[in-house]
């Protein structure tokens, strides 16, 4: 479900100073209803402190934000009641179980039955779970935050690495139940280091980097700021001189015996016309979609994620 | 929302050992009555007084109050406030609360009142636990009483000695539980919540020894109580005192919301 133009959640230049530290400067972003919208940044990069902000639990030194019309903090609470949060790290009473946290929750929140407490449960597969919070695994804690989040069929759900601590089974059935209530008309706005994690649900996205937004779009905005090759030749000395020498090229890395080539689509053919030209044996020349880090990538001209995306590749 | 508050409460394992804590300071103090320490009084004229035999339940009660006032029971009070206030800082759930319920102000308002509500059931726990403890043990025949000040055997009642030395007792111990609420917002800890308040206390108490400030200082009239055996009873001073007292607590509870609404919950 792709949103429509009315604004759920906007920021106007939100800003944090934590004595000093900046960790979110003049920050503006739209998330619009029915929107899946991937908050993403590094570890670090302020996700989290924006995400308080918006939930009034940091004051921001600067800017303001409003949620659902409602202008944070004062306002709040007001709208609060369509809303479901997942925090980062989850925090329960610990000395009562999973249920009896919801239920001290749904009596706060006016809700009478029994059986919503037992459906959210359910809906992340804690029901009949009869521990304490405390001895909760690290996942089982995500997914009771998540059962919180839904306990009042909220039309927007904010969260906060949802998928932090769960094995890729978790992950996987989180995702899905993301997309199906989105289908059912929930906007979400969910954050990532991940970026692999939330490419192919999301409908926009927001990069975030020290503190900072640096992008906002849709997916495919985002996704063709250029485009990829995967190339083969050989022999590689003259492969690379090619490469480095021509203007068309943007930029490559060598991988294994692959090259990945940046270039814009209408160059593919000349590309390919020039290398042979030169004498080398092209095996293959093949497109391939950007991905977001890649964008990620190009945009901070980091490649700190190169050990998230072996783990990903799992 | 005040009754999940007090739902909450006694969830707690913490806040029964504070209760414990009472039966065993009561327990401790019947063995060292049972054994006669320090009960055979000198007099001038150079006989002594045995008072063992006019040890009864109303001078266990009374003398709880004696050994509690000045250290345990200001700590079993501040321990309650910190697993009320603190805890929830430092384990997240006022995190939790606040993006699902909001509203700072009213889990404030319900947890203050909490806090008092277990002090003074703490003080009256106290109460009935050192007079049955104390019947249980010595009987409630003697109808005289041994002043927890001057170890001599004065004629008591329950309207003008026990009750008001009770009552006073939980005026102070309120004002302590405020004094914690105070500290408890502005700590991440609860064992930083039990520390600041207890240094505090001590350390105005070591002030109050400058005549000059004594009047200025809370922890002056934090021994109202034992005025409750006087005689007679200055019952003015005592209610003026009090009122200085509840002034105090309710500074430090506004002190302490104004701190937490402007409070970045960063757990
Ligand atoms: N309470 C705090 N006090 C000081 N610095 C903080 C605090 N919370 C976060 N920060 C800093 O702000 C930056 C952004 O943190 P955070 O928003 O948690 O990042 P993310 O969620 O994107 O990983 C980090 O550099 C972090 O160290
Ligand atoms: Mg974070």
């Amino acid at each position: 479900m792709y949103g429509t133009g009315e604004p759920v959640i906007q920021t106007f230049g939100l800003t944090k100073n934590f004595k000093g530290k900046l960790a979110v400067e003049n920050l503006s972003l739209t998330v619009y209803r029915g929107d899946i919208y991937a908050f993403l940044g590094q570890n670090g990069a302020g996700k989290s402190t924006t995400i308080k902000m918006l939930l009034g639990l940091l004051y921001p030194t600067q800017g303001y934000a409003k949620v659902l019309y409602a202008k944070v903090p004062g306002e709040l609470s007001k709208v609060l009641p369509k809303i479901g949060v997942v925090t980062e790290s989850p925090a329960f009473y610990p000395y009562l179980t999973g249920e009896e946290n919801l239920r001290i929750y749904a009596k706060l929140l006016g809700i009478r039955s029994e059986k919503k407490i037992r459906d959210v449960l359910s809906k992340v597969n804690l029901l009949g779970v009869k521990q304490k919070f405390s001895e909760y695994s690290q996942g089982m804690k995500q997914r009771l935050a998540l059962a919180l989040a839904l306990l009042n069929d909220p039309e927007l759900l904010i969260l906060d690495e949802p998928t932090n601590g769960l094995d890729p089974q978790g992950m996987y059935e989180i995702k899905n139940m993301i997309k199906d209530l989105n289908r059912e008309g929930v906007t979400i706005f969910l954050s990532s280091h991940l970026l692999s994690e939330v490419q192919e649900m999301a409908t926009r996205v927001g990069v975030i980097h020290r503190g900072r937004l640096i992008a906002e779009g849709s997916v495919d905005e985002l996704l063709t700021f250029g485009d990829r090759l995967t190339l083969m030749a050989s022999p590689r000395e003259l492969v690379l001189n090619v490469l480095k020498e021509n203007s068309m090229v943007k930029g490559f890395n060598e991988d294994g015996d692959k090259f990945l080539v940046y270039v814009d689509k209408e160059h593919i053919s000349r590309l390919n016309r020039e290398l042979v030209n030169a004498g080398i044996d092209v095996f293959a020349l093949i497109p391939v979609r950007s991905t977001l880090e890649d964008f990620f990538i190009s945009i901070t001209g980091e490649n700190n994620y190169a050990s998230n995306r072996t783990l990903q590749t799992l | 929302m005040l009754a999940i508050e007090l739902y909450k409460l006694f969830k707690q394992r913490q806040i029964y050992y504070t209760f414990l804590g009472t039966i065993f300071l009561v327990v401790i103090l019947i063995i060292v009555a049972k054994s006669g320490a320090n009960l055979e009084l000198q007099l001038q004229t150079g006989s002594t007084i045995d008072l063992r035999p006019l040890i009864n339940a109303y001078f266990v009660m009374g003398f709880t109050l004696t050994i509690g006032m000045p250290f345990l029971l200001p700590l079993f009070v501040s321990l309650n406030t910190s697993n009320i206030f603190t805890r929830e800082f430092a384990e997240g759930t006022i995190k939790t609360y606040l993006v699902r319920i909001g509203g700072r102000k009213r889990i404030f308002i319900a947890k203050v009142i909490v806090n008092i509500v277990i002090t003074s059931l703490l003080l009256l726990f106290t109460g009935i636990i050192s007079f049955s403890l104390g019947a249980l043990f010595f009987g409630t025949e003697t109808r005289t009483f041994i002043s927890p000040l001057l170890p001599i055997p004065i004629p008591f009642s329950w309207e003008d000695n026990f009750l008001p030395a009770y009552f006073y007792s939980c005026v102070c111990l309120i004002t302590v539980a405020s004094l914690s609420v105070l500290w408890s917002v502005t700590s991440n800890s609860t064992g930083e919540t039990l520390l600041k308040t207890l240094s505090t206390v001590i350390l105005l108490n070591v002030l109050s020894n400058i005549q000059r400030i004594k009047p200025f200082l809370f922890t002056s009239y934090l021994d109202i109580w034992s005025k409750a055996w006087s005689d007679p009873i200055p019952w003015a001073e005592l209610n003026r005192s009090s009122l200085i007292l509840l002034l105090h607590s309710l500074g430090f509870i506004v002190l302490a919301y104004l701190f937490f609404a402007k409070k970045d919950v960063t757990c």
